[in-house]
């Protein structure tokens, strides 16, 4: 998209299309914020409130530090998270939510009360991670080395996930969207159709796997996260992506906010994911 | 059964009109044309010494019974010279008319006005007429003539925004203005995402635009009809216009097939910026495509006294792309086949055979083995019979029918190459059919010289044929339909399984209180059952038609509109009109709608009301050396659809409140003229943030529920054009002149897109002051001050 505009741009010869002008917008009071993840995998369960705030304020991030958090599972599971420091909250011990089972995130604060429900999604582990090195740049990629990863999907459809890539332990966030679902699944990062014992021969016949949109050199740590999330969190981040996207042409989204689950009129999410992680030191 | 018995009533009453009113009288027909071309007058006057008198229909005919005596008649065309014929009438005549342009006629105004004095009375109210002449006497963005632009200066029609040639109507959607081209329905009407609009000016002969008071013989979409017509071609002798602009060059040649008995005219047009492309220094732009050319066609031949028939096309192609990675290329093609047949001198006939098509494609190469492809269209054939019964020298009868099949594809997403079919099956969503039908009656009365009036009725039907239908459960919060209970039922390919059928009555009317004042109104009721898909700004190729089915009804509305006409003895021409709309089923799209290759598109959409209503206001100086006229429209557009602003109503995103236009053109001599407008219209609604929270490492905006609760700033914009005409040589064909213009004089940094974000470190440098990390308003603008020169010719 990123192309077209520079060319739509170049059409009209709009080398200053774009300028930051004064708007006197309205305000709402401020809302609570929750953005919080558990995991499928066993580590402290921890969430993060904070306070909305006028568009145009840019003062510190007002965080929450004196609510009441807590999580229960149709598992069983009830578990105290205590503020830590800027608006975390953490639970004491190791937890890990299981697969089917449903769990609800209760905020009290300021005398409201806000509430939050997923059922932890189930996916299947990675089976394979690889790099590869690209010649040339392909139009859409630079030249360079490259990781991916081979999985598999569940045959029902439905499955949604989110991808994290940490490079030596720096998760790379701008690469654009890096969610996946399985509508077009034969070309999603689980790469089902490619053949990766063989991948010099496929590479010459200019196949690609879809790798990760970033280089890598020699050597470098890569950790792929792929977490299998629920469909309503798939379209939360999906069109908070699409917000975030706009850029001034005729293609932008009309504005709206993306549904959440937080009841009471609360902005964030609250997710539960399952998580499988593959790890590789990219060699030449 | 039950249509053709309709059929039958109906053209038995007209039969038994005709024969009460079989008294001694005789009739008079013909076609007026322009005595240097050829070309059929559409609009002509034709006036007898003792009262009454007949105007030429869209192929210059016209037909006049009256009882038999001596009359004297006057042929009458705007910037033509009067012909006066005295006949003795004895027996039915035909009398063909050629006028002659006026010499040296003074730049005449925008909108045709007939003889002074007789023009209030032939004015129809909310209905505008254009010629190209005058269309191409105003400037417009890059020099370039365009007729849909260039209308969007009147009363009561808005632009939809710079670098779009859509517009709205008296509070109507885009897609319910239907577009016609020698009767064929153009359904994208926009070169270069919008830039420009597919007409060719020079192929075009005139338009009209029908705001209200709409015929009962056309239907089909709810706010307004812009019927334009192809120029049939020079009949008496070879020539060639053309002209070389800054964004294309165009050519037209026309001549005699047989003279003065049929000629042809070809025109076609092609932008050349992709010429300067290589000239880029950055790769992906030289390889890039960028480019749309379009092509007019029309012939016509004279097979006897009473038959004619004309044959017209339009093909236009846009192609955008970035070498072969990524491609997008739509277009519209039309063919049109006339037969005009005179059944006697009171009945004339025209029937078509209409075919119409858009398609629009988009490839992407992510590599060889994952290159895809995504192509959608809309595909229509029709056939039309339009009568014209003229009764008597106060009364015509007009009636027909269409009936139209329509075809759907709604996308096909391929892949591009054997490797990529290997690991993606193509994914077809179902294609669409269906039946669309109208049967309509239409009485034009002149009560006496003061009271003058038409109503009509249209019978309109729209039916789906075969495929599937979805029905829906949707989350009552979040009005998204709920996939897991979406409920699918099939139909066999043959079975018109719903059917909708519409009452559309027309009426206007007409009081002359005195020679120059006169009073009119009218009332319409319309039906659209085809719409499009369009969630953004602006309307663009790939924004999908469909079609009404079970889950969508057809919209309906119904229009009241009062004027009063005046003219003054100064050559001033003035009208006010008032007006009110009333919509049903109006569309909007739920929070987030995924409308772009969605099964279950019908899912995504919101229905509701809506209502408009506005004054316009507008005064034309047609006589002297200086000329022009002045439109302004104060306009309301609301909506109020479930689930949109909390089921509150709101402001229409083409809600304009005012909107000013002045055009003023001046000739210095008869060989320069000079042209100045300006245009104000209020900002458009927009929906702002009512605050911005912190989630996934950035500051996201909060948008306010109510929709669209903020107006961006005014649009205003002030053109100038000179036209210089070489010297005129006697007895040399021979013409040229040169054009300059200016759009945006004083160079206003309009808004094209408001919107948030937080400043990245690329915004620094045009910002000072900015600071990254902090959320801000951006606006865009597409056009500040362009220059352009344009160089015409014909011989």
């Amino acid at each position: 998209m990123k192309k077209i505009k520079l060319l739509l741009c170049f059409v009209v010869a709009l080398s200053a299309c774009e300028r930051i002008v004064d708007l006197e917008i309205p305000s709402d009071n401020p809302k609570i914020v929750v953005e919080g993840q558990i995991t499928s995998q066993s580590e402290p369960w921890e969430i993060r409130l904070t306070m909305s705030q006028p568009y145009f304020d840019q003062s510190d991030l007002n965080y929450v530090s004196s609510a009441e958090v807590r999580i229960t599972g149709t598992d069983g599971a009830d578990v105290q998270l205590i503020h830590t420091d800027s608006g975390y909250y953490k639970s004491e011990l190791l937890q890990q939510c299981i697969p089917g089972e449903t769990y609800t995130l209760y905020v009290k604060y300021d005398g409201e009360n806000y509430s939050a429900s997923e059922q932890a999604p189930l996916a299947f582990p990675i089976d394979t991670i690889a790099s590869y090195y690209l010649p040339d740049n392909n139009g859409f990629i630079e030249k360079g080395y490259y990781v991916f990863i081979q999985g598999k999907e569940r045959e029902a459809e439905g499955d949604f996930y989110l991808f994290n890539a940490y490079r030596n332990d720096t998760l790379m966030d701008d690469f654009g969207s890096n969610l996946d679902n399985d509508e077009f699944g034969s070309v999603s990062f689980l790469n089902e159709n490619f053949d990766i014992n063989n991948i010099v021969s496929e590479l010459s016949k200019g196949k690609t796997p879809r790798p990760f949109p970033f280089t890598v050199e020699p050597g470098d740590t890569v950790r792929i996260e792929q977490c299998a999330i629920t469909e309503q969190h798939f379209y939360y981040i999906f069109d908070i992506e699409a917000q975030l996207g706009r850029s001034g042409t005729p293609f932008d989204p009309p504005p709206a906010n993306p549904n959440n689950n937080i009841s009471n009129g609360g902005l964030g999410y609250f997710s539960v994911v399952h998580k499988e992680e593959a790890k590789i030191i990219v060699d030449k | 059964m039950i249509k053709t018995a309709k059929i039958y009533f109906l053209l038995s009453i007209l039969l038994a009109c005709q024969s009460l009113l079989f008294a001694q009288e005789y009739t008079i027909s013909g076609r007026v044309k322009d005595a240097a071309n050829g070309e059929t007058l559409f609009g002509a006057t034709v006036l007898v010494s003792s009262g009454g008198g007949a105007i030429t229909n869209e192929y210059g005919f016209y037909s006049l019974s009256l009882e038999k005596g001596k009359y004297t008649i006057t042929y009458k065309y705007l910037g033509f010279e009067d012909i006066v014929k005295t006949i003795d009438l004895v027996q039915n005549k035909t009398i063909n008319v050629e006028l002659m342009a006026k010499a040296n006629v003074i730049g005449p105004a925008i909108v045709n006005a007939k003889s002074l004095e007789k023009k209030v009375e032939n004015k129809k109210i909310s209905v505008v007429k254009m010629e190209t002449a005058k269309i191409k006497e105003i400037p417009v963005i890059f020099g370039e003539v365009d007729i849909l632009k260039t209308i969007t200066l009147l009363p009561g029609i808005q632009s939809a925004g710079e670098g779009n040639s859509g517009f709205n109507v008296r509070g109507g959607s885009q897609d319910q203005n239907l577009i016609l081209l020698d009767e064929a329905t153009v359904y994208n009407a926009s070169h270069l995402l919008g830039f420009f609009s597919v007409f060719n000016g020079d192929a075009v002969k005139d338009l009209e635009v029908y705001k209200g008071g709409i015929p009962a013989k056309y239907g089909g979409r709810l706010s307004s009809i812009v019927d334009i017509k192809m120029r049939d071609g020079n009949a008496k002798r070879f020539s060639a216009i053309g002209g070389i602009g800054t964004i294309s060059s165009r050519l037209t040649l026309e001549g005699p097939i047989v003279n003065d008995k049929s000629s042809f005219m070809i025109a076609g047009r092609r932008s050349y910026a992709d010429i300067f492309l290589p000239l880029s220094s950055d790769e992906s732009i030289r390889e890039s495509k960028l480019y749309f050319y379009d092509l007019n066609m029309k012939a016509n031949y004279e097979l006897s006294d009473k038959d004619r028939l004309y044959v017209s096309g339009y093909f236009g192609r846009d192609a955008l792309g970035l070498s072969e990675l990524f491609r997008i290329n739509w277009g519209n093609a039309t063919a049109t086949l006339r037969w005009n047949h005179l059944v006697n001198e009171k009945m004339f006939v025209n029937t078509s055979l209409v075919y119409s098509d858009f398609n629009y494609g988009f490839d992407i190469k992510f590599a060889e083995n994952a290159s895809f492809g995504l192509d959608q269209a809309i595909n229509d054939i029709y056939i039309k019979s339009d009568w014209t019964n003229y009764l008597n020298p106060s009364s015509k009868l007009n009636f027909g029918g269409q009936v139209t099949y329509h075809r759907f594809n709604p996308g096909l997403f391929s892949a591009n190459n054997e490797d990529s079919r290997l690991i993606f099956q193509d994914i077809q969503l179902e294609k669409k059919k269906a039946l669309e039908n109208g049967l309509y009656i239409d009485h034009e009365y002149m009560h006496s010289k003061r009271l003058n009036m038409r109503y009509g009725l249209r019978v309109s039907s729209f039916s789906n044929i075969g495929g599937s239908e979805y029905t829906y459960t949707k989350n009552l919060e979040t009005y998204e339909p709920i996939s897991s209970l979406t409920i699918r039922d099939s139909f066999s390919s043959s079975d018109f399984y719903n059917t909708y059928v519409g009452f559309e009555p027309r009426a206007s009317i007409s009081y002359n209180l005195a020679t120059t004042l006169a009073l009119k109104g009218s009332y319409n009721r319309t039906f659209q059952y085809i719409q499009q898909a369009s969630n953004t700004a602006s309307a663009f190729p790939t924004d999908q038609w469909f079609s009404v089915n079970k889950n969508i009804k057809p919209q309906r509305a119904d229009q009241v509109a009062l004027g009063i006409f005046k003219n003054f003895d100064i050559g001033l021409e003035t009208s006010m009109e008032v007006y009110y709309k009333w919509m049903d089923q109006q569309i909007d799209y739920r929070d987030n709608a995924q409308i772009a290759f969605n099964e279950n598109l019908d899912g995504e959409l919101l229905l509701g009301k809506g209502w408009a209503y506005g004054a316009e206001l507008y005064v034309a100086k047609t006589e002297g050396k200086s000329t022009g006229f002045m439109s302004y429209t104060w306009a309301k557009t609301m909506r109020q659809i479930d689930g949109i602003s909390d089921g509150n109503p709101y402001v229409a995103n083409f809600d304009r409140r005012h909107n000013l236009s002045l055009v003023f053109t001046h000739k210095f001599s008869k060989r320069l003229l000079a042209t100045a407008s300006f245009v104000y219209s209020s900002g458009k609604p927009f929906t702002t943030p009512v605050s911005k929270y912190y989630y996934g490492g950035d500051w996201n905006a909060e948008y306010d529920q109510i929709r669209n609760n903020y107006r961006a700033p005014a649009y205003h914009r002030a053109d100038i054009g000179v036209t210089l005409k070489s010297k005129e040589k006697l007895n040399k064909k021979y013409k040229s002149n040169w054009n300059f213009s200016i759009y945006n004089l004083y160079n206003r940094d309009n808004p094209y897109a408001l919107y948030f974000r937080e400043v990245i470190v690329d915004d620094l440098e045009k910002n000072p002051g900015a600071i990254e990390g902090n959320t801000a308003a951006f606006q865009t603008t597409l056009f500040r001050m362009i220059p352009a020169v344009t160089w015409n010719f014909e011989f």
